[in-house]
């Protein structure tokens, strides 16, 4: 079974299609790169997927099961997808722990009555579930910092921070808005061992919206090309490398470079 | 065993507070002391929503006004028709009075959720301009309801409540709504605070959330009403105007959005500041105290922006100082 499979969809605001006839997949455990130049619109893909905006055509189906008519928060509890965000959008006055129980909802089993007696149950029940995400932050070495506020950690552990988080959702397909935004060499590269570490231990199926192309390029089996809402190009990252629609949508067309430069320098 | 032990020292605080107020203080002083503990009620509960939860609601003495209204129409007009003799005992009485009072509260949670389901889509401004409509709402209604005595006001109100029942359901509001925002619930409320987009990515229904704390809030305000009827023994629809909303909403921002004793302090300090300013008014012969009253809010607010405490609770100043022996750096 496909982790992600999308068939024509496109988006329409007033006269602009900012996403059309877009139809691509995932499988279960593979990585999957997202990439064209600003505006292409991998972000309002992301937004349609995760069920912040409709599809004015086509279909998502994620772990066998279409999204149509769901809203974002019924996306991530019915089909099991999570993602992060292109600008951090961390819980930044909740502790890092704090950031990580707020999505273990399904794991409450006490009622309000038990909160406002302070029962024992209550008591236990939150224990456990304070140890799970406690766990779950150990796995990726956040656990010495569970106590700091999140807007405090450095730029490189948000980022992380907001992975873990969405991991906490137990999703089978993670989507990724510019993970490597901002980030020197340094922090890419360990961005790029937790990515796969992620994909090794959850054993799940990834897209990745990116900009730094040897991230990218290391990183993703499979890469799809977005330009001005349509797909250009798909195939392994060296085809890619030397797909000739791609160099033009990135670097545009020889014959119109020379015309520009014939025309700045006058006759 | 933990609860009754909690039961005890519970008892003992209010019997405690309520022993000394009522009899150390004369009349004066214990009503300023009763509306103070209405305030802080008030301005607690409304934190939940405005500062916990981060949606600007301004209609908070309507939902109050559904409490007031509810639990005194049941002692007024209800309670002395009833010819059970239990209820002529002075046990059987207060009973029913807090029957009543958790009647409003619940008439006041249920109001907020016929207010919050199509309001609470809205964020900021317009959250707070169709609460404020809707408090406004409210209060016409009441207004316009002739059995509970219109626009002249519901007289004859038995004068149920006292310093022990006030100070009691102070205690135990404020022990209750601290729980719940330690709750991982309540860290929910934050979420919404901080990232509605993200809150749903992360599998959780906003707008349940923001109904949720917004019934809790008018539940708990409902309370404050029926206290507040049974202690001035005397409702009019024009208590509950916009501007009793407004100063519950200026104690909220002055304590501190999102820090209960915050909330506290400030009711406690704008409730007493009129009444410790009226002495002024004798030697000046000019009424100063509205002056200095909006004096002292534009002078906290230009040197503490977020609030007497920000967003946090007094005990953690303490822990602070003791940690750096610089004292607390924020």
């Amino acid at each position: 079974m496909k982790a992600l499979e999308i068939k024509n969809l496109g988006i329409q605001f007033g006269g602009l299609k900012a996403v059309q006839n877009v139809s691509l997949h995932v499988n279960e455990y593979e990585l999957v790169g997202l990439i064209g130049p600003n505006g292409a619109g991998k972000t309002t893909l992301f937004n349609l997927i995760t069920g912040i905006y409709k599809p004015t055509t086509g279909s998502v189906e994620m772990d066998g099961k279409n999204i149509a008519g769901l809203s974002s928060f019924e996306i991530t509890n019915e089909c099991f997808g999570a993602r992060t965000f292109q600008n951090i959008r961390l819980f930044k006055d909740l502790s890092v722990l704090e950031n990580v129980l707020v999505s273990s909802h399904k794991k409450i089993d006490y009622n309000l009555w038990s909160v406002l007696f302070d029962t024992q149950h209550y008591r236990n029940s939150e224990k456990k579930i304070r140890e799970e995400a406690m766990e779950l932050l150990k796995i990726f070495s956040l656990d010495s910092k569970a106590d700091e506020i999140a807007k405090n950690l450095p730029y490189g552990d948000q980022r992380k921070l907001e992975i873990v988080r969405a991991m906490s959702t137990k999703p089978k397909i993670l989507f990724l808005d510019e993970p490597a935004a901002g980030m020197n060499e340094h922090e890419t590269l360990q961005l790029l061992n937790l990515v796969r570490f992620v994909r090794e231990k959850y054993k799940i199926g990834i897209l990745v919206i990116e900009h730094d192309m040897k991230f990218i390029m290391g990183l993703c089996e499979r890469i799809y090309v977005l330009d001005h809402g349509q797909l250009i190009a798909e195939g392994r990252p060296e085809e890619i490398r030397s797909n000739k629609d791609v160099i033009k949508a990135y670097l545009g067309e020889e014959e119109t470079n020379t015309a520009v430069r014939s025309n700045l320098h006058g006759r | 065993m933990r609860q009754i032990k909690h039961l005890f020292i519970f008892s003992a605080l209010v019997l405690l507070m309520g022993f000394s107020f009522s009899n150390f203080l004369g009349i004066y002083h214990q009503t300023i002391l009763a509306l103070c503990g209405i305030n802080i009620i008030l301005a607690v509960s409304l934190n939940l929503v405005n500062g916990f939860t981060g949606q600007f609601s301004l209609g908070h003495a309507g939902f109050m006004a559904v409490g007031a209204y509810v639990s005194a129409a049941l002692t007024t007009l209800w309670l002395p028709t009833l010819t059970n003799p239990f209820l002529m005992t002075e046990i059987g009485v207060n009973l029913f009075f807090l029957f009543a009072l958790l009647a409003g509260g619940i008439a006041a949670g249920l109001t907020g959720f016929l207010v919050g389901v199509p309001s609470l889509r809205l964020k900021g401004d317009y959250l707070a301009v169709v609460t404020l409509g809707f408090g406004e709402i409210i209060r016409i209604f009441i207004l316009n309801i002739e059995p509970i005595g219109g626009a002249r006001g519901l007289i004859g109100i038995p004068q149920l409540s006292n310093l022990y029942w006030i100070f009691g359901f102070v205690l135990l509001i404020c022990i209750w709504i601290h729980r719940i925002v330690s709750s991982i619930p309540g860290k929910q409320f934050m979420a919404v605070r901080d990232d509605e987009t993200a809150t749903s990515a992360m599998g959780l229904s906003t707008t349940r959330i923001k109904v949720r704390s917004f019934v809790y809030a008018s539940f708990f305000a409902g309370i404050a009403g029926g206290l507040f009827a049974h202690y001035i023994a005397y409702l009019n629809p024009a208590t509950f105007n916009f501007n009793y909303s407004f100063q519950i909403v200026a104690m909220v921002v002055l304590g501190g959005m999102g820090s209960l004793t915050g909330s506290v302090a400030a009711a406690i300090l704008l409730t007493g500041l009129l009444e410790a300013l009226r002495p002024l008014q004798d030697l000046t012969g000019v009424d100063l105290r509205m002056v200095i009253y909006a004096l002292t809010l534009i002078v906290l607010m230009l040197t503490r922006p977020e609030g007497m405490f920000g967003r946090h609770e007094i005990w953690e100043f303490f822990k602070k100082f003791k940690k750096s022996p610089q004292g607390f750096v924020r």
